[in-house]
């Protein structure tokens, strides 16, 4: 690569990365695993760099290696990334409430098949269009707009996310 | 709860979640140094495959054209042979065939072994490297790929020089007129310390681990060969890592072609 490259590809990732990290821990849920995955999608895509550099968005060539680098990360270790919650406790209105919410979401994600999760992290923690989720994936704007809406069943009937509290309301409420 | 609701809520929790991540510092300068690895090995591996597709090809065209002499080129010291010999292993132990390894594959026995010195070794013009050659039940079955001389290498967790071969991993088919593609042989050299290769594919097949073998190689470097049977759903594309007595990963070769996707 040229010097001008080389100098592109470093200014790309110092500013990516802390992005590029906190969703691959969102779809890993595991930070050491995270960081992997990034340095791994980077690597990537510095053996394509001069392709992706002219491309209309780097971004979405490099989540989208991403998202398949972690899914590929799954597939070989799935028994032992294959984790279920223990039966949830009641929670109870303290200190630590919000703390075990997350520890929630994280078990109720893990749930999720990974290509729903890769969507549902995509869609609502990068904030992205749908038609930008379908782009990266790989698969139609209906089938994001679908997996989207079973991702978000899944989790409001999941058994660690049920009865957590916003507001006065409770999440579960209308799930029947 | 609206709909609505539901992806505020959901919003708020992921970015609440990411921001218990302690800040980290890009290690640009590490992923730029995987990539330029990687980016060697992928040129170092079409290279042998090239190699490899241009020698299936004229033996095909031999072949075809009714002559069961070899291809023309660096095979002269090859056996000369038109059929399988009836004493396979004459070929592979013969004193100028310097054999690389040896092994069964679906009731077929082959042998890789390093071309001789000479015209073969002009053919790939890479001072210190060899031209692999197959022989499959003792004929020479393919010319693909070349084999060098180790290079001192560290691995990248650590300052200990773990000699590892990063160039002495090739891969060849194992393909012959009449008896079609039975699959592909990565092979490798890799240090004295490394006893066991895993190969891992892309899909879901299960992994393939092997132990390396010793040799005599130079420098107490060990040698490996994973097997990949055609037709058996294995993805053509993987990584192999090698692994120390302790079962420790010490090095890894992502993104390489592996095996027989038919």
């Amino acid at each position: 690569m040229k010097a001008e490259e080389v100098a592109d590809f470093r200014a790309f990732v110092e500013s990516r990365w802390s992005g590029l990290v906190r969703t691959a821990y969102l779809l890993s849920g595991d930070h050491a695993i995270a960081e992997d995955v990034a340095q791994t999608a980077l690597t990537k895509t510095y053996l394509n760099w001069r392709r992706v550099r002219r491309a209309d968005s780097p971004d979405a060539y490099v989540r989208r290696i991403l998202v398949n680098t972690n899914t590929s990360r799954f597939r070989k270790r799935r028994v032992a990334e294959h984790l279920r919650a223990e039966p949830p406790e009641r929670i109870g209105e303290d200190p630590y409430v919000r703390a075990d919410q997350r520890q929630m979401l994280r078990t109720a994600l893990a749930d999720l098949p990974a290509r729903q999760r890769a969507i549902i992290v995509l869609r609502y923690w990068d904030d992205l269009p749908e038609a930008e989720v379908s782009r990266i994936l790989g698969c139609s704007l209906g089938a994001v707009k679908s997996q989207a809406a079973r991702g978000l069943a899944k989790l409001r009937v999941h058994p660690g996310l049920a009865g957590i509290r916003i507001g006065n309301e409770e999440y579960a409420d209308d799930r029947g | 709860m609206t709909g609505a609701d539901q992806e505020r809520w959901l919003r708020d929790e992921l970015a609440a979640r990411v921001e218990e991540l302690p800040a980290s510092v890009a290690p640009i300068d590490r992923i730029e140094q995987r990539g330029r690895r990687a980016r060697r090995r992928r040129t170092a591996l079409i290279a042998a495959s090239v190699v490899a597709v241009v020698a299936v090809s004229a033996m095909t065209a031999a072949s075809l054209s009714g002559s069961h002499t070899r291809a023309t080129g660096p095979a002269r010291e090859a056996p000369a042979s038109s059929t399988i010999p009836p004493h396979p292993e004459t070929v592979t132990e013969s004193p100028d065939r310097n054999v690389i390894a040896t092994g069964e594959f679906g009731g077929h026995r082959w042998a890789l072994a390093r071309a001789p010195r000479g015209d073969a070794q002009a053919a790939i013009d890479a001072p210190g490297c060899d031209v692999v050659e197959v022989f499959l039940d003792g004929h020479l079955d393919n010319r693909g790929g070349r084999w060098c001389e180790p290079a001192q290498r560290v691995s990248p967790e650590s300052s200990h020089a773990w000699n590892i071969a990063s160039i002495a991993v090739g891969d060849t088919a194992l393909y012959r007129p009449g008896v079609g593609s039975l699959g592909t042989i990565t092979f490798g050299q890799v240090s004295a310390k490394v006893v066991a290769v895993t190969a891992r594919f892309e899909n879901d097949k299960a992994p393939i681990t092997v132990r390396t073998v010793d040799r005599g190689l130079a420098n107490g470097t060990r040698s490996f060969t994973v097997q990949v049977p055609s037709g058996a759903g294995y993805s053509a594309g993987g990584s192999l890592h090698f692994l120390d007595e302790r079962g420790r990963e010490v090095e890894a070769v992502l993104d390489i072609g592996l095996g027989a996707a038919k």
